[in-house]
């Protein structure tokens, strides 16, 4: 509980520099669109165009916390004695008896129950609103494809696992004899379940492997589907899991030496090493899918998305230039 | 869908033959918009013709629909939305008839004072951004001269569509005018919090723990897997986040934003949350093959690198609210 706290204490300290780093290559919509967004006056379509280009425009975000605050502060400033007519009072009255009656009629979606009714149902999961046009939310689809493979692999593990379970038997035999060797028996066998277990992932799939080449001919990189990378060091008679699930399916891969290898592929996944052992993940221009990648070092690369667009980095992922088609 | 974006310097397009054409295409339409824009502004009977309010009206479906073709449908759909009288009001306005600029004085000139003074720290600042508004929705004297068709600033009339209330057509002209001012001057204006607004810097006799040579690298790591969390999340989530990290708008104002009740917003806040975080262990456990105790190092310097305390703010927000 504790490290879940603290974790989420540090993911809210770096949200503002992530947040704020977000640039929109869109034009900001003009006062009347963003007055008629507020307003509530546009189409469900043009309100969700809107929203892309708010999620990453600091410029308009901060036009639309200022139109939000004012109004508030113009409230009073509309004619008052409106209020005190009972005449004012009656359409009123009688929306409220329209809206009361649809109410008991047909219950809304489980985000617009009160608050005194959220703690009960906090831990629930929330349906979706029934005027939803769009599909599930990427986190979601991602988590359903992961629980998915995580099934399969629980089903087929066992046979993996027991065999881990007799290299471990062995081992603690060993243990009595030579410490030693008991740990590094360990270690294959733990090896051999990773190995084992990223094979049945692999078998589940009907998708063809993509081999990364490297100038060392005995050197190379695979890419398994999903988003599994393995290394090879005698020329493919042995695979080494390296990255078990990049959360998304690779598409293309360069390695401009036997250490260092970019790997590239959907929304704008780049992975890449630089000692041949550890990964890590390079922010991407757009998050758009990436079908191909030209690495000259660990600092530059090409990238090309499946529109054609090309990025070009050389400091190795930190600042992205748009090359000219 | 064309959005054509555009900003109050857009030129409008000045009434001709396209215009004309229009209103005899939809002629009852037109009529009956303007009876209903006549019925909600009394005032202005005898003062905006049909004609005059069917180019107003010509002009918005050219913003709205740029170069598409809209089926005659669709047309009456979207002038049916438009908030007819304002627009009535508008043209009246910037046509420059008395009676009409009355009405405005009266009804949607406080609102643009009230508005301004809201956001400026000082009245004076506040009524100078009205003032230039208000001079500016005025025009020029030379736009109502007789005869003619003269260069130069026109009425900022010109520019309302009627696609929402006349009042929140001029509250977004001042803020996109406060902001742009805000970031043209670089003034720190307390719109978020974090390491932006009220910038400290961290102080180095607090840091405890020993000097790691890969801090930066965890920290990197981090940083990256975040942003590949975020890229995850849908447009409102992220808005959301933006709105109340880097906007530091409370719960109830992003809900009259988002049209979600506050705690509807809190709980939406705390499910994305606990969302990254998992995408970030997920991350760094299977890339980059950290173990527990690296990712609660990972924690340690994150929480070390920023000595804000966003959670200490939200807690105090929620039990205010």
């Amino acid at each position: 509980m504790e490290d879940r706290r603290q974790g989420d204490t540090a993911i809210e300290k770096l949200l503002a520099r992530s947040l704020r780093d977000a640039v929109s290559t869109d034009a900001c919509p003009d006062p009347g669109l963003v007055a008629a967004y507020c307003d509530r006056s546009l189409s469900d379509a043009e309100a969700a165009h809107l929203e892309s280009h708010f999620a990453s425009c600091t410029r308009c975000q901060a036009q639309l916390a200022v139109l939000v605050r004012s109004e508030s502060a113009v409230s009073g400033a509309a004619a008052p004695t409106r209020l005190l007519s009972w005449r004012w009072l009656a359409p009123l009255a009688a929306a409220a008896v329209v809206a009361l009656a649809v109410w008991v009629i047909e219950p809304g979606p489980l985000d617009e129950q009160a608050p005194a009714e959220r703690a009960e149902t906090a831990e629930a999961p929330a349906a979706p609103p029934p005027t939803a046009t769009s599909p599930a939310t990427p986190v979601e689809d991602e988590t359903r494809r992961e629980l998915s493979t995580m099934e399969q692999v629980a089903e087929m593990a066992p046979s993996a696992l027991g065999a881990a379970e007799k290299a471990a038997d062995t081992s603690i035999v060993d243990e009595q004899t030579s410490p030693e060797r008991a740990a590094a028996a360990r270690d294959q066998a733990a090896l051999r379940e990773r190995t084992a277990v990223a094979a049945l992932r692999a078998d589940a799939a009907d998708t063809p492997t993509l081999t990364i080449p490297t100038p060392v001919p005995s050197t190379m990189w695979r890419v398994r589907p999903p988003g599994a990378i393995e290394r090879s060091v005698d020329a493919g008679a042995t695979w080494h899991l390296q990255v078990p699930d990049a959360g998304a399916e690779l598409l293309a891969g360069s390695a401009p030496t036997d250490t260092i290898c970019w790997v590239v592929g959907r929304a704008g996944t780049i992975l890449r090493t630089e000692d041949g052992q550890l990964w890590n993940r390079i922010a991407a221009p757009a998050s758009v899918d990436l079908t191909a990648v030209e690495a000259v070092d660990g600092r530059s690369a090409t990238v090309t998305a499946a529109s054609g667009i090309r990025h070009q980095t050389t400091d190795g992922g930190q600042t992205w230039t748009r090359m000219q088609s | 869908m064309n959005q054509k974006r555009g900003t109050p310097n857009e030129k409008p397009a000045i009434g001709g033959p396209d215009h004309t054409a229009f209103v005899s295409r939809h002629r009852s339409l037109v009529d009956r918009l303007h009876a209903r824009a006549i019925a909600a502004r009394p005032g202005l009977a005898g003062r905006v013709s049909a004609d005059v309010l069917g180019e107003a009206l010509s002009r918005s479906v050219a913003h709205r629909f740029g170069d598409e073709t809209p089926t005659p449908a669709e047309v009456a759909s979207y002038l049916e939305s438009l908030h007819v009288g304002d627009l009535a009001l508008a043209c009246a306005c910037a046509e420059g008839h008395e009676a009409a600029w009355e009405q405005f004085i009266t009804e949607v000139r406080p609102t643009l004072y009230a508005a301004a003074r809201a956001l400026a720290r000082h009245d004076d600042t506040g009524r100078e951004l009205a003032d230039s508004i208000y001079a500016e929705l005025y025009g020029l004297e030379t736009d109502r001269a007789p005869g003619g068709i003269r260069r130069g600033r026109r009425s900022l009339f010109r520019y309302f569509h009627g696609r929402s209330k006349l009042t929140t057509w001029l509250r977004a002209i001042l803020a996109q005018r406060h902001v742009d001012a805000v970031r043209a001057g670089r003034r720190f204006e307390p719109l978020g919090t974090g390491d932006g607004g009220g910038r400290r810097v961290p102080d180095p006799s607090s840091t405890p723990s020993e000097p790691d040579p890969d801090r930066a690298r965890y920290l990197s790591l981090m940083q990256a897997a975040l942003t590949a969390a975020l890229n995850q999340l849908d447009d409102r989530d992220r808005m959301r986040l933006s709105c109340y990290y880097i906007q530091a708008m409370t719960l109830a104002e992003i809900g009259r934003l988002l049209g979600e009740h506050e705690a509807t917003v809190s709980r939406k806040l705390d499910r994305i949350r606990r969302r990254l975080r998992e995408a970030v262990e997920r991350e760094l456990t299977e890339v980059s093959r950290f173990t527990a105790d690296e990712i609660r190092l990972c924690y340690q310097y994150a929480l070390e690198d920023l000595p804000f305390d966003l959670k200490e703010q939200l807690e105090g927000e929620v039990q205010s609210s």
